[in-house]
């Protein structure tokens, strides 16, 4: 560096006030750290995993380093093409993905292939959404042929599946043919957040909320006919938080919340089976081999872990059903330690509040509006998921987002996440010249 | 096998801490820093509003992001956006308008009392949106506003501005008059925009005119602006009870109005008192204090 730069440099700083400079030192995380360490914590969680049962399996570490090797991949390629730096919601999703491989492939070695294709169609899709959100014109295009899309396919595939599928663990969510499954609740999650959000000129010109309140009745109808009823729950959260930025009226939403508790009282009065899907709710001690048997198991063996957990592979959830899925919170907790599990709760709830600080000075009120409503939608799912295993809710069988087993979750909470992306400016290196 | 346990139970929970911690700050306090991106100025009042975000609503309602207080501004007016190709003003009540002025059409051709929702962009009628640029002078109701750009999208991104089929061109020409606009076209009901022609100057007899009836001192209106006050105004008054800027007397597209400046003292317009511009009429009279003003001249 030349003596003039160097000044230049010096008298740079020295008019920076004090949130300057804290701007300029967190503008973007080192990438090249993050990336080992996130590298580290890979390979070490999957060692137990890789010499489990006295055996070397090599298709693991195969599959281990081809998810390293993508992560690495990813970064550069984006630094160097599209000059982004921020990767910061990458790496909490790169984390939390390889959490949930791990654990995933612990449990059962075959499933972990699947996993990974289902991480990568989500990195894509979440590339995707991301280039196709930039343009605000053509987000505001797609809104409409898109609810009438998604009404229609979650609507066909309830038809679908009552006539050709039947119940899957008590309810009518999955759409499977030949071999392949998936669930229509999910995509139409995402068509969720891209409907209720728009732009202010759109905004203040219709001023009223009708159409977004059929759609999302609608949704939520047929997910209540499907007898999903925990997505239905995070549908009608998001629905409340996507009113209230829309409209920023809370009678109107303190009116619709009475409405839909006298709806659930109605449903609870006269469809007793629906009640009797949450009947141990708050009773599981009274019947730990029954009905209790998954939350009973989820808080004993949490506990046991404690705070650094016992190790992956060593513990007991893993034998009990939907260890992988609905009860990977548990999993977590018992085998790596509820420090960890905390941990991971906090980066949900940071997220959260990441999309509140960035939604204020995002380009448009779709891209604020989104971002909240994605986070706001992934926040309740955590809630539900985690609150739910531990009998502080109702267990309703929704996913913790990253970290579950399921290609359905999987890629839609990618898609999320690009909301949330979306209304960061920084996002987007080359339009807003962030750099 | 038992050491690699043991010793990753402590690694993990701290490499788990070191990348959501770092991530986590780096997502809140890396922010750029918020900016201004331009301005709106309230030309009768003088005030200066920053636009700190892309999309800004003006209105008078308390809920619009700049609150413009003239009953001739609708409750929400209007939305200006900074998009990657430049700004914009959007007609918010531009469906609205259209389903009344067709009904209205259908009752009375001639009629059409409903000024509140227009806008214009250098004189020009705005359907539903239209780009605005540097120094534009932008009319909500009958209220001018000047629109400065303090950070312009187009250059910062490189980019030429692209022009829209659905947008309405706004011609920036200072030297034109910003009044005379072919009326032919709004009466009907309709609205397809012109370009303003040249303005020709109107002849000397026809300039309008305030007269003092006390003095009988007349005061020919030129220009955009003309104060009336005990100061150091365009047309002094002697009355104590008059402030030393009291009113103001504007220029627009549709005539001459007047606008009171004194806050507490009040002007009052044929026996009215005045809260907003209000348009002069030939035979009006001006109360200012103890003293009458005659306005002659009439509409324009």
């Amino acid at each position: 560096m030349t003596r003039k730069k160097r000044l230049e440099k010096g008298l740079a700083a020295s008019t920076m006030t004090g949130g300057d400079r804290i701007r300029r030192k967190y503008k973007y995380v080192d990438r090249a750290f993050i990336l080992t360490m996130l590298t580290v914590f890979q390979l070490v969680s999957f060692i137990p995993v890789v010499f489990s049962d006295g055996k070397v399996y090599f298709k693991i570490i195969l599959q281990l380093l081809f998810y390293i090797s993508f992560e690495w991949f990813y970064v550069g390629v984006m630094r160097i093409f599209v000059k982004k730096v921020n990767f910061e919601l990458e790496f909490i999703a790169f984390f939390l993905s390889g959490i949930g491989l791990c654990l995933t492939a612990s449990v059962n070695k075959d499933s972990m292939f699947k996993q990974l294709i289902t991480v990568i169609a989500g990195i894509l899709v979440y590339d995707i959404l991301l280039w196709y959100l930039q343009d605000i014109k053509r987000v505001m295009f797609i809104r409409t042929p898109l609810a009438v899309f998604s009404l229609l396919f979650l609507g066909a595939s309830f038809v679908y599946i009552r006539l050709f599928v039947g119940q899957i663990n008590g309810a009518y969510n999955w759409l499977s043919f030949s071999g392949f499954s998936l669930q229509p609740s999910e995509f139409v999650k995402i068509a969720f957040v891209f409907v209720g959000a728009a732009s202010l000129d759109k905004l203040l010109a219709s001023k009223n909320i009708y159409m977004f309140i059929v759609f999302a009745m609608g949704c939520i109808g047929v997910l209540f006919l499907m007898k999903d009823f925990g997505t239905a729950l995070i549908f009608f959260f998001t629905f409340i938080v996507i009113s209230f930025m829309r409209s920023g009226d809370l009678r109107t939403l303190v009116f619709i919340c009475a409405i839909a508790l006298l709806g659930a009282l109605q449903i609870i009065y006269f469809r007793p089976h629906v009640a009797a899907r949450f009947a141990s709710y708050r009773h599981v001690w009274e019947d730990i081999y029954g009905r209790g048997y998954q939350q009973t198991r989820v808080l004993i063996y949490s506990v046991s872990g404690g705070l650094f957990g016992v190790g992956i592979g060593n513990g007991c959830l893993r034998n009990v059903y939907a260890s992988t899925t609905d009860l990977v919170f548990g999993l977590i907790c018992e085998e790596m330690g509820i420090f960890i599990g905390v941990i991971i709760v906090v980066a949900f709830a940071s997220i959260a509040i990441y999309a509140m600080i960035s939604s204020r000075s995002a380009p448009s009120t779709f891209y604020s509006i989104s971002a909240c409503s994605a986070a706001a939608m992934i926040l309740f799912q955590t809630c539900l998921n985690i609150f739910g295993i531990t009998d502080l809710l109702p267990l309703t069988g929704v996913t913790l987002p990253f970290i579950s087993q399921g290609g359905s979750s999987m890629i839609c909470t990618w898609a999320l996440f690009a909301f949330i992306k979306a209304a960061d400016v920084r996002a987007y290196p080359k339009i807003y010249k962030t750099n | 096998m038992q050491f690699i346990t043991a010793v990753s139970r402590f690694i993990l929970p701290a490499i788990t801490l070191i990348i959501i911690i770092k991530c986590i700050l780096s997502l809140w306090l890396g922010h750029p820093k918020e900016k201004t991106y331009g301005y709106i100025i309230d030309m009768i009042k003088g005030e200066r509003y920053a636009l700190n975000m892309w999309e800004t609503s003006i209105g008078r309602g308390a809920s619009c992001d700049i609150t413009l207080s003239y009953d001739n501004v609708a409750r929400t007016h209007a939305v200006f956006t900074r998009r990657i190709d430049g700004w914009y003003i959007h007609n918010i009540n531009y469906v609205k308008w259209k389903k009344l002025a067709e009904i209205e059409g259908r009752l009375s051709r001639s009629s059409r009392k409903n000024t509140s929702s227009i806008i214009k962009v250098n004189g020009v009628k705005v359907e539903d949106k239209a780009t605005v640029s540097d120094g534009d002078i932008i009319t909500l109701g009958n209220v001018r506003l000047r629109f400065e750009v303090a950070d312009d999208p187009v250059q910062k991104a490189g980019k030429r501005r692209k022009k829209s089929k659905d947008t309405v061109p706004a011609p920036v020409r200072q030297d034109m008059p910003l009044y005379d606009i072919d009326r032919r076209q709004e009466e009907n009901g309709s609205y397809t925009v012109e370009a303003p022609e040249r303005h020709t100057a109107p002849k000397k007899s026809s300039q309008p005119k305030i007269i003092n009836k006390d003095t009988g001192e007349a005061f020919i209106l030129c220009g955009n602006e003309v104060t009336i006050g005990k100061g150091r105004c365009d047309i002094k008054l002697s009355s104590r009870h008059a402030a030393k800027k009291h009113a103001l007397l504007i220029l627009y597209e549709d005539g001459w109005a007047v606008s009171d400046c004194s806050g507490k003292k009040g002007t009052y317009l044929n026996g009215k008192l005045i809260t907003s511009p209000q348009l002069l009429f030939s035979g009006d009279v001006i109360a200012i204090g103890d003293e009458r003003l005659f306005y002659e001249g009439g509409r324009r």
